[in-house]
């Protein structure tokens, strides 16, 4: 029995390896490029106290494992579609997946009851910002050079949009 | 020819002569000032309703992107969300459905058959910031009620308010942190990977040995210090009933409530590796006659996942210690998996699993429904995304399982294999 069991054990091992090697070429896990000379503007409500996150702070609010702003409004994520500049900088740099990993992900959170909803998503910069002026705990994310009027840009690890070493680009 | 010619020409003649006959026209008198603003009036007027106009047709078109957009991005399932004033519901709907082959079969059975695996009537609903309810019921085969009847089976019916980030509350029927299996994929089979969950998971109806539901209070939360995330749970609930196929979902057989603590941490340096531990104590009520005694029950157990856009690994072991307070006899058993999968294009993932349990022979709780039998198995198996929503998973297993004759337990033998047709909507 127990002979068995280190037998299963080898077996397993060696499937890895296997595996391992089967992994050569790109694969649709992973997150596509993003776009060069791109960068993405974190905008939030102005009433939001919060100016400056860390990144780890900020793929945590993303991913919704981190739900509540320090106010103790609730995060409402507001997304881009899939094929957007926008969502490829944060497949890229945030979520470190694919889209369609990362939809089945959002399945499984809600399923879990982790999240109470899923994202919800909006078409242009415009909507984006028009989201975000209405809810208090708003975020969303849009191009820097597309900034809708009366909402707040977070800086990224101190660092702007137009820094140079900004993480979002 | 001539005919046609003539009328073709009428027009120009009666054009000419009515040009020579028309008298020069009157001077027209310049517009006063007040019937020019009128004009301006007017065209303000008419040029304010053309840009209303415009505005809604432009509204209507953002709305109609917008629609657009979430149906191209709301993911898998039709993603039903119903949204009024604060309340925010969605609803989703899982099933599976498959044929497996094993041998030797299982007793009173065939070698081969196909089955229902189950309709999953999922629902959850945030009302305001702060309150979620969630419901989850199952149209499923129960092996214990009867080999050919399908029943409906509430799995997780609970409201939680959830205070902040390290805080929330919930009250209800939740399935219970002592797997952290049993968190992660509830009984949505298209989100696991593999057809079969590990034995350690499986539920009380279906030949599993742990306690997989718990009905009573819960707290817990999450932390983010600069070195990861933690998350931790806390349950009190009714406990297990008399026999390890009875999860007291509806009522309690003693007042003794059993005590569930769970920790996780993901750590800030490794993206997607989560490690966890939890433990869980119970006083299980006598079962006269056959079984005297109330049982303390130890459960400690340890898990480690780590998922990348490719890789999925996830292992737990489990130490299960019973005491039979009426002989003083004690009772060990322990079982573990570990699994790994790896996605290679968009759509297969191949996968395995080393998945095994031991358990002490002769314990009270578990023998009277052959619970207390080893058995150990190896897995393979591929997952082909055919759709979005859709999934196929083609398993083969070997392994070597116990089983309980007139001569007593004897070692056998097996191999199976199995396909799954599993989707959400």
């Amino acid at each position: 029995m127990r002979a068995m069991r280190w037998v299963g054990l080898v077996i397993v091992l060696t499937s890895s390896t296997f595996l391992l090697g089967a992994g050569t070429r790109g694969f649709e896990g992973t997150p596509p490029p993003a776009p060069a000379d791109k960068r993405v503007a974190v905008i939030v409500n102005e009433k939001n106290p919060v100016t400056d996150l860390s990144l780890a702070d900020l793929r945590a609010i993303l991913k919704l494992e981190r739900q509540f702003w320090p106010n103790g409004r609730r995060v409402a994520l507001f997304l881009r579609p899939g094929e957007s500049a926008e969502s490829r900088v944060l497949l890229d740099k945030v979520y470190k997946t694919s889209h369609e990993k990362l939809q089945k992900y959002w399945v499984s959170k809600l399923f879990a009851g982790e999240i109470p909803a899923k994202p919800s998503y909006v078409p242009t910069a415009e909507a984006a910002g028009s989201r975000v002026r209405e809810g208090e705990g708003a975020v969303s994310v849009v191009l820097s050079t597309e900034v809708p009027k009366d909402v707040r840009v977070l800086s990224i690890d101190g660092r702007r949009p137009d820094h140079a070493e900004y993480a979002l680009r | 020819m001539r005919h046609r010619l003539r009328y073709l020409l009428l027009p120009l003649w009666a054009g000419a002569l009515s040009a020579q006959e028309t008298p020069p026209a009157p001077q027209q008198p310049p517009p006063t000032l007040e019937q020019r603003l009128e004009e301006v009036e007017k065209r303000n007027r008419e040029l304010t309703e053309r840009v209303r106009t415009l505005e809604e047709d432009l509204d209507l078109n953002r709305a109609a992107a917008e629609a657009l957009a979430e149906d191209s991005d709301e993911g898998p399932g039709l993603g039903l969300t119903i949204r009024r004033g604060t309340i925010q519901a969605t609803v989703q709907l899982f099933g599976d459905v498959g044929f497996e082959y094993q041998n030797p079969q299982e007793p009173d059975r065939g070698n081969a058959a196909f089955f229902f695996g189950g309709v999953n009537l999922f629902a959850t609903a945030q009302v305001g910031e702060h309150f979620q309810v969630l419901n989850e019921t199952v149209i499923k085969h129960r092996e214990d009620v009867d080999q050919d009847r399908l029943v409906f089976d509430q799995e997780r019916l609970w409201g939680s308010w959830i205070f902040s980030d390290p805080v929330y509350v919930k009250l209800g029927l939740e399935h219970g942190p002592i797997s952290r299996w049993n968190r992660l994929y509830h009984h949505g089979r298209w989100l696991e990977t593999t057809i079969e969950r590990p034995m350690l998971a499986r539920f009380e109806t279906s030949g599993g040995f742990l306690p997989m539901h718990n009905s009573g209070l819960e707290a817990g939360g999450r932390l983010h210090p600069s070195i990861g995330r933690i998350d931790y749970v806390g349950v009190v609930s009714n406990g297990r009933g008399r026999t390890p196929d009875d999860p007291q979902k509806l009522s309690d057989s003693n007042d003794a409530k059993a005590f569930d603590l769970g920790v996780g941490f993901s750590p800030a340096c490794v993206e997607g590796l989560r490690v966890g531990a939890r433990f869980r104590y119970d006083v299980i009520a006598p079962d006269e006659p056959d079984r005297e005694g109330s049982i303390r029950e130890l459960i400690g157990g340890a898990s480690v996942e780590y998922r990348s856009a490719s890789w999925e690994m996830l292992g737990e072991w489990i130490y299960l210690e019973n005491r039979d307070r009426h002989t003083g006899e004690t009772y060990e058993h322990t079982s573990g998996y570990a699994q790994l999968g790896y996605r290679i294009d968009s759509r297969w993932t191949p996968y395995t699993r080393f998945d095994y349990r031991r358990m002490d022979k002769g314990d009270p709780y578990f023998e009277p429904l052959d619970r207390d039998l080893d058995r150990w198995e190896q897995l393979f198996g591929v997952r082909f995304e055919l759709t979005r929503n859709a999934a196929i998973k083609l398993e083969f297993g070997f392994g070597r399982m116990e089983e309980r004759e007139d001569s007593g337990v004897e070692r056998d033998s097996y191999i199976r294999t199995g396909l799954q047709l599993s989707w959400v909507f």
